[in-house]
């Protein structure tokens, strides 16, 4: 979706999000009451309520008045500030439903098959339902020289096994909230950890990248280190060596790293129970992740009896 | 009141700080080949703190928020300035229409420049708007969050003014020593700036952006506001002045080099490859490629501004015998006083107030008769006392009168009427809305607040405002064409300034300025002085303040005048002298235009 398009949508979300529903009061111009304490929040703190009319049509607003709302605009750039204000972190979790379990069922038997012996068969005990923490990070990253720019990256860090991983299913398929129809399985990375991995991935990632415009902005700070050479001839080093330092400090390239939002994620695992039936039986317990759709936490349980996983106490 | 949205957890993100000084936000750069990378450390402590307590927001306001962080960057086109889209609609509220070559250099400041330029058009072309424009460009970027703004104290407010009106920029104006760290958009006067007790205190905070206005204050680099600039630690740095180089080379050089040092080599080799003597140039054409690298020079002309015309209207007022007789009686006494004080200097400032009153109204010079009479009470003096008694039987105003005769032949346009004296504006008021006028009061007493209701007031609902106030601090009414100068101020600097509110970047028709002069009075040969022999009416905009500081008649113009009307008593040798003090501004104003070195 374009800018252009993504914006009466943000807008309208905006206003409805608020409690608030605009009406059309002529094609392309809508209007929408204010009350005090938004007009405030757009327009500072000497706005009083008002009736606001807007419209993401330029002639439309020079036609009649109304706000024009576009890209660059005051009153998106009002809105949009109103709106990153909000929610830096939030919680939200897959339900099972979502997927369908018995292609999931085969699909594990199918891969467990590929790995046995052909004699082996399996069937299934039973099935545990639970969810796995993640935690999802949006960082801003700044390309910084002279001029900068900017981009996001979102990233997934499974609380679980630490592993990072960049987001594969839509954001709008979760529900919001935690859960509380299933067991949640017991965080073992720390959050720290956690974020520490992240940042060996975003480096990887950048060490991986095109780094041409590093190597532009290197180029001009030489030559500017050069003229600064030429200029401060015979004078104090310590000078020519200040005024470097305030060169390489504003204009060398680097790259800044800033998670603006977070979310945890509870992602569906499906645990099951199985008895492999073969030369030998035995049962065992694995987890199949639909988000990674690895299987995992393979566990032979003939001898011990299986103990149910810790899980954090839902909140 | 109750909180708007459900709010539970405080920002993450919009740390601009952090950009600033990344050392405690962020964690030491890890070098990566040809950059480093930094990343933040607080937003995960934060996020920890946050996730311990609990204190989760409603998921489809992060997702909202989530497509707002990516609107936001999306829109952030590098080559396009966001400002202009940013601020079209505060543009179109307040009149204001940016000119293609103003746009065209805030692009190459940001986009060739790197941020480092001076910025040199010609007077009236808008250099503020362009330093404002790219100020606003860098913030709306992310670019600069703490700027420095240097100006002569006599322009903070313009200043000030300017920002907010038009950039939406709520800038501060320094007034102590903690205003220098306090406030992230600040305007400071270089003066100030350049002592002691604030320049240490200045070298110690990293800008993201230094604008110095009337740069070529600069020129000599062992001066204060030199080495004070020179120090300063900061990433972009905008120099404004419409006179780079005046009478020495060198003066360019030192300009450039504390721009951008090396600019221009080391003073030696700019001085064998550069300098035919010190205001000639050799290798012209290569000095002005590499000036061309640093600097921006828009002239008038095709493809940047074309002023409106002014069209000068000279109104002869014949004075009742009543009123001629209380003038010359006045006059007389200035006179006396003026001639037999010990020091000129220490009267000279009172009777210049009251011959001027006296061409004003006879209200006004009653005023200050009575507060002169007042001073003295234990001895008042009988020639003063006499000439109140005649002022208060004076039952016309001659100038009222024509005026009233005037307006009707303006067809009900708006008209701002400038007296520089209150008692006069109050009973041009008086006149005018018995009259049947709609008029509103503008003077320097009032608030920013209430002078910005005035002018909503003229502008939507009365006809005619009676202004007091020549330079309004930055308020302009180009949606006004027509001025009566009522009276006229003796120095030209406050005409221009009068002129200056209507006749602007923005006016579309003809300013027409209507003068009253009153005939066998001083202000016949002010008029004579300022009209007909140097045609300062229809002068450059901003070229005469340049002229009167080269002559140092800056402050003094107004005596000088004084000082041969207490001199002289016919009018033949008084306009002798006049023209006289008229050559001299000519010959400044020659003296300037060729002492330019044409490089530029």
């Amino acid at each position: 979706m374009t800018v252009e398009n993504a914006i009466p949508q943000l807008v309208f979300k905006f206003f409805q999000l608020l409690g608030k529903k605009p009406v059309e009061i002529r094609k392309g111009i809508w209007q929408v009451h204010l009350d005090e304490a938004l007009a405030k929040e757009l327009d500072g703190w000497r706005a009083k309520e008002r009736l606001f009319q807007f419209t993401f049509d330029r002639k439309l607003a020079d036609t009649y008045g109304a706000e024009f709302i576009s890209p660059g605009s005051y009153r998106l750039d009002t809105i949009l500030q109103a709106i990153r204000k909000q929610a830096a972190l939030s919680r939200a979790h897959l339900p099972h439903e979502l997927f369908h379990e018995p292609s999931i069922r085969r699909s594990v038997e199918d891969r467990l098959l590929q790995k046995a012996a052909a004699s082996v068969r399996y069937y299934v005990l039973n099935l545990d339902n639970s969810f796995a923490p993640y935690l999802w990070l949006i960082s801003q990253v700044s390309y910084i020289t002279h001029q900068r720019r900017d981009e996001l990256v979102s990233h997934c860090v499974n609380l679980c096994t630490g592993r990072v991983m960049v987001p594969p299913i839509s954001n709008h398929l979760f529900v919001g909230g935690a859960p509380v129809s299933a067991r949640i399985r017991r965080r073992r990375v720390t959050y720290k950890q956690a974020y520490k991995n992240l940042c060996q991935h975003i480096t990887s990632e950048l060490e991986g990248q095109d780094n041409h415009w590093a190597e532009e902005a290197w180029e001009a700070l030489y030559r500017e280190e050069e003229k600064l050479a030429q200029f401060f001839e015979g004078s104090p080093d310590e000078e020519l060596e200040a005024k470097r330092r305030i060169l390489r400090e504003n204009h060398a390239p680097r790259v800044l790293v800033r998670p603006i939002r977070g979310a945890l994620l509870y992602v569906p695992n499906f645990t099951y129970r199985l008895m492999e039936v073969g030369l030998t039986e035995r049962v065992m317990q694995i987890t199949y992740d639909p988000l990674t759709h690895e299987i995992s936490d393979s566990v032979d349980v003939q001898a011990a009896h299986m103990q149910p996983a810790k899980s954090d106490p839902l909140p | 009141m109750e909180s708007l949205f459900p709010i539970t957890v405080p920002l993450l993100m919009g740390n601009h700080r952090a950009l600033q000084d990344p050392g405690p936000e962020f964690t030491d750069p890890l070098p990566l080949g040809k950059f480093s990378v930094q990343f933040s450390r607080h937003a995960l402590r934060h996020l920890v703190q946050e996730i311990r307590q609990r204190r989760f927001d409603d998921w489809q306001w992060f997702l909202l928020a989530l497509q707002a962080d990516e609107i936001h960057l999306a829109q952030r086109r590098p080559s396009q300035l966001l400002a202009l889209d940013h601020l079209a609609e505060r543009w179109k509220q307040v009149g204001v229409i940016p000119y293609p070559h103003q746009i065209k250099t805030a692009e190459r400041v940001i986009n060739e420049m790197r941020g480092q330029a001076i910025l040199a058009d010609e007077v009236g072309l808008g250099k503020t708007i362009e330093a404002g424009l790219i100020l606003k460009e860098y913030m709306l970027r992310g670019l600069v969050r703490k700027a420095l703004i240097l100006t002569p104290a006599s322009l903070l407010w313009q200043w000030y003014t300017e920002l907010y009106e038009k950039f939406d920029i709520a800038a501060g104006i320094q007034r102590s020593k903690w205003d220098w760290e306090y406030s992230d958009v600040l305007i400071a006067s270089l003066d100030t700036a350049k002592r002691d007790e604030h320049a240490q205190i200045i070298g110690n905070i990293q800008y993201d952006m230094v604008i110095i206005d009337e740069a070529h204050k600069l020129k000599n680099s062992s001066t204060a506001a030199f080495k004070l600039v020179d120090s300063l630690q900061k990433k972009f740095c905008l120099m404004l002045t419409a006179t780079p180089v005046q009478n020495d080379l060198k003066e360019l050089y030192n300009l450039i080099s504390l721009l951008k040092p090396g600019q221009l080599g080391s003073y030696r080799s700019f001085r064998s490859k550069f300098v035919k003597d010190k205001r000639t140039p050799k290798n012209p054409e290569e000095l002005r490629k590499l000036l061309s690298q640093v600097l921006i020079r828009n002239k008038r002309g095709a493809g940047t501004v074309q002023f409106t015309k002014r069209i000068v209207h000279p109104v002869v007022v014949k004075l009742s015998p009543p009123e001629q007789e209380l003038y010359d009686g006045i006059s007389a006494f200035v006179k006396d006083v003026g001639r037999s004080a010990s020091s000129l200097s220490s009267v000279i400032l009172p009777l210049i107030t009251l011959q001027r009153e006296v061409c004003s109204s006879f209200f006004a010079a009653g005023v200050t008769i009575q507060k002169m009479l007042e001073r003295n009470m234990a001895q008042p003096s009988p020639a003063l006392l006499a000439l109140l008694e005649k002022a208060a039987y004076i039952r016309q105003n001659s100038k009222c009168d024509v005026l009233e005769q005037l307006l009707p032949s303006l067809q009900g346009e708006k008209v701002i009427i400038f007296t520089e004296y209150r008692a006069t504006q109050d009973y041009i008021r008086y006149r005018l809305e018995r009259a049947g006028y709609t008029t509103v009061g503008f003077d320097g007493r009032l608030s920013r607040g209430k002078k910005e209701w005035i002018k909503q007031q003229f502008f939507r609902d009365a006809q005619i405002m009676v202004s007091t106030e020549s330079g309004g601090e930055g308020l302009n009414f180009q949606f006004c064409h027509i001025i009566v100068n009522f009276d006229l101020p003796w120095n030209p600097m406050r005409l221009e300034q009068r002129i200056g509110r209507v006749h602007r970047l923005g006016q579309t028709e003809d300013v027409h300025i209507y003068n009253l002069v009153t005939e066998n009075t001083i202000e016949e040969h002010i008029m004579y002085l300022l009209h007909k022999k140097i045609n300062m009416f229809e002068e450059i905009i901003g070229e005469l303040d340049a002229i009167l500081l080269h002559l140092n008649l800056e402050k003094s113009f107004e005596s000088e005048i004084m000082k041969i009307f207490l001199q002289y008593d016919e009018k033949d040798m008084i306009k002798t002298q006049l023209d006289e003090l008229g050559d001299k501004i000519l010959k400044g104003k020659q003296q300037i235009r060729e002492s330019r070195i044409d490089l530029l």
